[in-house]
Parts: C-alpha cells; structure tokens; sequence
C-alpha cells in the first residue's frame, strides 16, 4: 500500500492522509493521475498545476513510483 | 524556524540582535494577520499549512543565498503554520549586515521569497467559510525583481 497526503485545497476534497493499492502497471506519476481521478472520482489529476513529491523528494511526470512509497500532491503554493 | 506556536518577535529580535552585536545595520520585518474585508466579510483568521520534510529545508536554502548575496553577517526566519487571529505575527525575518542598503535589500528578498515560493498553503476564515487563496499578481511581480539583479550579479 502506498501513503498519500493531499495538500491545500486538495485536502478539501479528498480524505488525506489515505492508504491506497495502486495496479502494478501503474509506474510513473503520469500514470498514476488517471488511476487517481478514476479511483478517487475526482478530475483535480488532471490539472497541470498540481504537483507531486515521492518520499520527500519533488517528483516530475516521468518519475517512477512503488506500491510502498509515500506520494504527496498538492496545487501551487500559496506563499506565507 | 516553522513553528505552530504564536511567538513574540521581540524577543528574537533581542537575540538577534545580542548575537550581531558587532553588525552596523539590523533591519527586520514582521508580516501580521490584518482584519480585510473581502465579499462585506470581516477576515476572522488565517490558516496557513507546510509539508515540513519540504518547506524548512527550502527556506534554509534561500536563507543562506540571501546571506552570500548581500555579504550578511546573519539572517534568522521565523513563520508560523495553524491558525492565526488578526493582530498575531505570521512571519518575521531580521537580517545583519556591515551596511543599511543590503540589511534592507536581503530583508526584502526573503518577504519576496516567502510571499510566492515558500512552500506553504494559505486559507482565510470569515464568518461565510474559508477560501484557499494563492499569491497576487503584485506578489509574483515583487519577486521577479530579483531574477534578473541575480542576472546581472557578478557574486552569485
């Protein structure tokens, strides 16, 4: 299972932090916004403004990601 | 540096201050929840989220570039996350250097900073709900000032 937390205006709209067992055909972050906006009945993957980061680490589209690691979203900063 | 507790800027600046005792110029700022009106509502409080394993280290990061930029002797940050009532301080930044022009300019930068990239999230409470709400215009404006003095700095 994966740990994901949904940041801002995201943790309005979906239960966070959550436990979720994404397909193993899902590898990359490109991927897995598709899988999410289905599983999660949403269409907030689909903006290319939200971001994500695996295990601490600012992840772009074709990063890869594992059924074990920890993914965060979140839309565009809102400054202090 | 990212606390969720309220503080008391004057004692950091008299820390600050004591630590620099030998800097010729100490500017600081602090940035406060004011009460705006938006919609006829009265702004009730803020509340401001980080992901921390991100956000200190970043502003670590611009700290430390701010201090080779402007040849600081020192600088210190302090932002608050949680919820905030109008009169409470979100964030302070004091800088030291041997002169006023780069204690001012390096303070400005950080605000800048910390105003449009830090990684935080903000919301304002009123008595009709809350709106996540993301950096003006004029924010991002302010901040770009520096993108090119960067540019055109021989010491970055």
């Amino acid at each position: 299972m994966a740990r994901f937390e949904f940041l801002g205006r995201l943790s309005d709209q979906l239960e966070s932090p959550q436990e979720l067992s994404f397909p193993s055909e899902v590898t990359t972050i490109a991927q897995l916004r598709p899988w999410l906006n289905e599983h999660l009945q949403c269409g907030l993957f689909s903006e290319s403004s939200v971001r994500a980061i695996v295990n601490e680490k600012m992840a772009g589209e074709t990063a890869a990601i594992l059924d074990t690691d920890t993914i965060v979203f979140y839309p565009p900063v809102g400054g202090g | 540096m990212v606390t969720e507790e309220p503080f008391f800027e004057g004692e950091s600046l008299q820390e600050f201050s004591r630590k620099n005792a030998y800097s010729g110029a100490i500017v600081s700022f602090s940035g406060k929840v004011r009460i705006d009106k938006h919609e006829g509502e009265d702004t009730q409080a803020l509340y401001l989220e980080a992901y921390e394993p991100i956000t200190s280290a970043q502003i670590e990061k611009k700290r430390a570039e701010c201090i080779k930029r402007w040849r600081l002797d020192d600088a210190f940050i302090r932002h608050r996350t949680g919820q905030m009532n109008p009169g409470e301080t979100i964030v302070f930044v004091v800088t030291a250097a041997k002169h006023r022009r780069d204690a001012f300019l390096a303070a400005d930068f950080l605000m800048d900073y910390l105003k449009t990239e830090a990684f935080f999230w903000k919301k304002e409470i009123s008595g009709s709900g809350s709106k996540w709400i993301e950096p003006k215009h004029t924010d991002y404006h302010d901040a770009k000032r520096w993108i090119t003095n960067a540019a055109e700095d021989p010491q970055l």
